[in-house]
């Protein structure tokens, strides 16, 4: 079979380079492509590194697959390619939510199951795919496998993150969360360190906790940042959609306009924007969630070259010491980003085989793409991540070397006997 | 509100609907693949508590079509978007593949107009969207055969906007769109002037509610189509449109 190679399908971090791909759009009723190429599902396009591109073989669009078969008492039974905003938009009027949400609600379905995606909830509710009762996976052999924590479990728990190599998930059985409203009780506190980021996570009594750092903080400040926590409000009870107005960014910034000097000056004005030192209102669930939906392509700021993203856990016994000496390494090269959100995860018993979130510390960062520099200091946070047995997010991945990998999930040999034998991706050529 | 679509597995014609989705109107869904009508009829279901029906019916097969029309009453929205896009190369060749793009693009949709006529006719209300083609505004030699079926709706259309003027509550819109991503093109390479199906949609649900007798979907289609219709033909016999 010809495929006709329609448009890019970039990465989100434009890293590796995009190139053209070959792409077959799929419909329901579905059925895979008769070829002898590899292929690899691709819902939204928003993982950051190469574990959405197939270069040698084909990409299964899922566009397409975006009807809807059945809402009962709290259960959406969905096709992979339904985004999660769609579910929002559906949801929310009838009073349920995301049970789980990442930053962004442009994801599909099939992609948080793919990547076990997680969010500021974890700590009480997990990943996504904790979420999900039971999916449909379609083989390249023909077969349509029914997977559920109780069903075929074993390729069920492979394909909770399985980053789309066991098979295309057809749809999807998930279990949303009951809400009164859809707005958030938010408080917003600015500390001064890491260890008053640890004790402000300690505290108790709030689902969704995150905090954005300063990555250029150093000695006493290391760590610095506004700590952001929030409920469903009780203030405030409306089951509003939000209103849609994206901002777009149309062309890629040249390279240079992100800079030691821009980013540092955008992270002082953004820590200081607070003058309180704790402020409290009542927020959508949209700029709480979601607030980089609200620009398009906001990955262009990054221009040409892109960008990677930086996302580990440390285990929660090291998490201090060890995320301390992480953002040492950071602030003293001088790379960094305004974004970089640090988050402790809970101690959730996860359902997938890869899946990444550990209790522990996690920290997210965007490294601009300065070549040879910043790849020698993401080796240099690998280490520190591996020797007190932390992992790196492949979702996120774009350079990870195999042997860390290896290292980092031991679980892979097991994933390895469900991996469908037509089904590959560009992370998974890197990591055999 | 009841919306009747015709071709309605095309992705233009969902999209119209998923426009009125909202507040749950009664669908009835006809069209040839029965499996994809379930498919989508269970979606119009889950996701907008829409009462559905559906109908499989080759709008070739005009009995089968009549007999479809028959049982169509009340309908305040009809859609005709059915389509063949066929191969102009393989049309010049062979017969039956011109037979198919002229029965399938033209024959079918003066039959089902003729219906919708009778059916608005009775009611004495409804409106129409009907499906054409920048295509159909002037014969070019790369696709004239589809393009001139287009063409020939639009003359249709016109004498049923005629023969409805003096009735304020019948109305037909003819929507032109340019070259929109949908299945039926997933094998053109797309470009700046290619539009989403969604976006292509709510322009001819809106030229409906303003009861425009035609749009261009995008607009930007209207001065394309301008330049190309008055061109010359001795400045146009050197394209390669």
């Amino acid at each position: 079979m010809n495929f006709k190679v329609l448009k890019p399908y970039p990465s989100w971090g434009h890293y590796p380079p995009t190139r053209a791909q070959s792409a077959y759009v799929l419909e329901p009723p579905v059925t895979l492509p008769n070829t002898d190429s590899s292929m690899l599902p691709r819902g939204l396009g928003r993982s950051y590194g190469d574990s959405c591109l197939n270069e040698s073989g084909v990409l299964l669009d899922t566009k397409e697959l975006y009807h809807f078969f059945d809402f009962s008492e709290g259960v959406l039974e969905v096709e992979s390619g339904v985004s999660l905003e769609e579910i929002l938009n559906f949801a929310v009027p009838r009073g349920y939510f995301l049970p789980v949400t990442p930053g962004t609600k442009f994801v599909t379905v099939g992609g948080a199951i793919a990547n076990d995606v997680h969010g500021k909830n974890h700590h009480v509710a997990g990943n996504f795919g904790n979420h999900v009762l039971e999916l449909t996976l379609l083989r390249s052999n023909g077969e349509l496998v029914t997977c559920s924590p109780s069903q075929n479990t074993e390729l069920f728990q492979a394909t909770i993150g399985g980053l789309g190599l066991t098979g295309l998930i057809v749809s999807a059985k998930v279990r949303l969360k009951k809400i009164n409203s859809s707005y958030i009780d938010q408080e917003v506190i600015k500390y001064k360190n890491l260890g008053e980021f640890f004790e402000l996570s300690s505290e108790t009594g709030h689902e969704y906790t995150v905090a954005w750092i300063d990555c250029f903080a150093s000695q006493n400040n290391l760590g610095k940042g506004l700590f952001i926590r929030g409920n469903h409000s009780t203030q405030k009870l409306a089951l509003d959609v939000h209103p849609n107005n994206k901002k777009t960014i149309p062309l890629n910034f040249p390279s240079w306009s992100l800079n030691y000097l821009s980013v540092k000056a955008f992270n002082t004005l953004y820590y200081n924007q607070q003058l309180k030192k704790q402020s409290s209102g009542v927020v959508g669930y949209d700029p709480f969630f979601y607030p980089l939906d609200k620009i398009n392509h906001w990955n262009r700021i990054y221009g040409k070259p892109g960008f990677f993203q930086y996302q580990c856990v440390v285990p929660k016994a090291q998490s201090h010491e060890q995320m301390q000496k992480i953002l040492k390494l950071i602030s003293k090269s001088g790379i960094g980003s305004f974004l970089v959100v640090l988050k402790m995860f809970g101690d959730y018993k996860k359902q997938g085989l890869l899946s990444f979130p550990e209790e522990g510390a996690t920290l997210a960062m965007d490294f601009p793409n300065q070549g040879e520099k910043v790849l020698g200091l993401m080796t240099a946070l690998d280490e520190l991540v591996l020797e007190c047995g932390g992992k790196v997010y492949p979702a996120k991945d774009a350079r990870l070397s195999k042997q860390s990998f290896h290292q980092m999930y031991p679980e892979f040999e097991r994933f390895k006997a469900f991996i469908d034998p037509n089904f590959s991706s560009n992370y998974l050529r890197r990591m055999l | 509100m009841k919306i009747c679509c015709f071709g309605a597995n095309s992705a233009i014609a969902k999209h119209i609907v998923y426009e009125y989705a909202d507040s749950s109107p009664e669908v009835i869904l006809v069209g040839r693949d029965q499996q994809k009508l379930d498919v989508e009829a269970q979606h119009l279901k889950a996701r907008y508590s829409c009462k559905t029906q559906v109908f499989s019916c080759d709008f070739t097969n005009t009995e089968k079509t009549i007999e479809v029309c028959k049982t169509l009453k009340d309908i305040d929205v009809f859609i005709i978007a059915h389509g063949y896009l066929g191969s102009q190369d393989e049309a010049q060749n062979n017969h039956s593949e011109l037979q198919k793009i002229i029965d399938v693009n033209y024959t079918s949709y003066a039959h089902l107009l003729e219906e919708v006529g009778r059916i608005v006719d009775m009611q004495q209300f409804g409106k129409t969207i009907v499906i054409g083609s920048v295509a159909g505004d002037r014969g070019r030699q790369s696709n004239y055969i589809y393009g001139s079926s287009k063409g020939a709706i639009e003359l249709y259309v016109q004498g049923i906007q005629h023969r409805f003027a003096h009735n304020p509550k019948i109305h037909f819109l003819l929507a032109k769109p340019g070259f929109v991503d949908t299945p039926m093109t997933k094998d053109f390479p797309k470009g700046p002037l290619w539009a989403k199906p969604k976006a292509v949609a709510k322009l001819m649900v809106q030229g409906l509610n303003k009861n425009k007798r035609v749009v261009y979907t995008p607009k930007f289609w209207f001065l394309i189509m301008t330049l190309i219709k008055w061109c010359p033909f001795f400045v146009f016999k050197k394209t390669k449109l």
